[in-house]
């Protein structure tokens, strides 16, 4: 927080007081009243940015007349007390208090409002700094965008590799803006073609078989909130076309339904692949990637942030209350490596670790976890590639984890080719080979 | 007997301003008895006191509930 926050703090217990102001003091300046006379009296003379008001101080409830005083002067005012009674709640916050925290609360009712006042204040770019944890000077830049993009109604378009925090940021951005509108998240791989329309714009009863009542869609879900499209470069270009349609006009059709409906959402929208690419390709529409990417921000992979790895591997190593140690060379065992399921893939890591028997770590322990994961991903057979030629060999690997990730997804092809990054053209190529292999097989029977 | 209620409230709301004192006071001392001692020699007499305060209210507490 911008350490020029001035607090006004009433409270007329003195142990509360103590304890409030003394975690207060660590991000704040705060003054503190015991009486509402008091408080009235540095309301006076002084300004405050904030002001946690207790109701009962000298006289019962005469905290509601210094919350009055607070809020003429437009400060940021939270109320504590022990009254739960739903009238003086009310009439607390008909006099305009942000919060009423019930009495007793914890440090995380506390931590929780000062997060909610941090995010009016202007300062964005700090705090986006401190959550993303990264020095880097690049990742900076991209952050800077977000913040240029929060309180607009643009779309943004979120790229970065899986694990690299896409989804992490759009949810950011919610906070941001106000969550307690709506935030519809919707995985577009992992809707079927024929069911993403309906899941998107609704439908009517009857509408198709299967459609035995009417169903809001998630664009209309999202009404005054976001609507984040993940993996949306898995749609496919008719989709595309009826989206675009309604992200332009914000009204659309529900299958089925001639009556329109509108909905004034914001589209989040998140890829793993290089749109651009994919326009060029012919698989993605020009002028939907346009309307995306009113703000475009790149997530950068953890590989390219090394500096940044240690930050990360200490906060997730507080996560949890059994403390490991890391050695040196076990830390720069982590950074060496090459992260390819990014920030997701080190926290797992760490928490594998931290079911260890050992409380330290050392670099052979972590090589060893690593091991396990390089050798089970990449492990290549040199001398078959020297028997069949390398390009017979390559085709024969790419149709293998073709086979492999169709039947871990039920042969659903969407999510397939989202999982591999795989362009539709790539897919028959395999599947051709696929094909003719088998037959092959059948002849030589 | 008409006033029970009203005391009875005004009792559940001095326990509630109790306890959050005393939550408050230790979550401080937990974090910061071993970087600022100061504060700690200043806080746990008053929670001491604190909580026979507490002790207090749950016996009136106890004692309006019969």
């Amino acid at each position: 927080m911008n350490s020029k926050t001035h607090i006004l703090l009433v409270e007329d217990d003195l142990l509360a007081r103590l304890s409030l102001k003394s975690r207060l003091e660590r991000s704040a300046k705060v003054t503190e009243a015991e009486t509402a006379a008091d408080a009235l009296e540095l309301l006076k003379r002084h300004s405050f940015d904030m002001a946690f008001v207790d109701l009962d101080l000298e006289e019962k409830l005469i905290g509601l007349k210094v919350l009055e005083a607070v809020k003429a002067k437009n400060i940021h005012a939270i109320v504590l007390s022990g009254r739960e009674d739903d009238q003086i709640i009310e009439q607390a916050y008909i006099l305009g208090c942000n919060d009423y925290l019930a009495k007793p609360f914890s440090k995380e009712a506390i931590e929780s409002v000062m997060r909610k006042f941090q995010n009016k204040q202007t300062n964005l770019l700090e705090r986006l700094k401190e959550i993303l944890m990264t020095e880097d000077d690049e990742l900076q830049s991209q952050v800077q965008i977000v913040e240029q993009a929060v309180f607009g109604d643009h779309p943004i378009l979120i790229t970065g590799e899986t694990g690299t925090g896409k989804t992490f940021l759009a949810k950011y951005v919610h906070e941001l803006v106000g969550s307690d509108r709506p935030f519809i998240h919707l995985n577009c791989s992992e809707i079927s073609e024929s069911l993403i329309e309906s899941e998107l714009f609704g439908h009517e009863k009857g509408a198709f078989t299967g459609a035995v009542k009417s169903k809001k869609g998630l664009m209309e879900l999202a009404d005054e909130g976001i609507l984040f499209l993940d993996e949306i470069a898995t749609l496919s270009l008719g989709t595309q076309k009826k989206l675009l349609k309604a992200i332009e006009e914000k009204t659309f059709f529900p299958v089925g339904s001639e009556k329109s409906v509108s909905s004034n959402f914001r589209l989040i929208s998140a890829t793993c692949e290089n749109l651009k690419d994919k326009v060029s390709a012919g698989e993605f529409r020009e002028d939907f990637l346009f309307r995306l990417e009113g703000f475009n921000v790149v997530l950068k992979p953890l590989r390219q942030r090394k500096n940044d790895i240690s930050t990360l591997v200490n906060f997730f190593l507080k996560q949890n209350k059994r403390r490991i140690v890391l050695t040196a060379e076990a830390r720069q065992a982590l950074a060496d490596y090459s992260w390819p399921g990014n920030i997701r893939e080190l926290q797992k890591v760490i928490e594998v670790l931290r079911t260890s028997e050992k409380g330290i770590i050392e670099k052979n322990d972590v090589l060893s976890l690593l091991q396990k994961k390089i050798s089970k991903d990449e492990l290549i057979d040199v001398a078959l590639a020297k028997e069949v030629g390398l390009a017979t060999y390559l085709e024969r690997i790419e149709s293998q984890i073709l086979e492999q990730v169709l039947k871990e997804n039920g042969e659903k092809v969407r999510k397939t080719l989202s999982d591999l990054k795989l362009s539709n053209n790539s897919f028959y190529r395999i599947m051709t080979n696929i094909k003719a292999g088998a037959s092959d097989v059948e002849q030589a029977r | 007997m008409s006033s029970r209620p009203d005391n009875h409230s005004s009792l559940s709301h001095d326990i509630n301003s109790t306890l959050s004192a005393l939550i408050s006071a230790l979550e401080l001392v937990s974090e910061e008895w071993d970087k600022n001692p100061e504060l700690v020699d200043k806080i746990i007499p008053l929670t001491t006191q604190k909580l026979d305060l507490l002790k207090e209210q749950l016996k009136l507490y106890k004692q309006s509930q019969s």
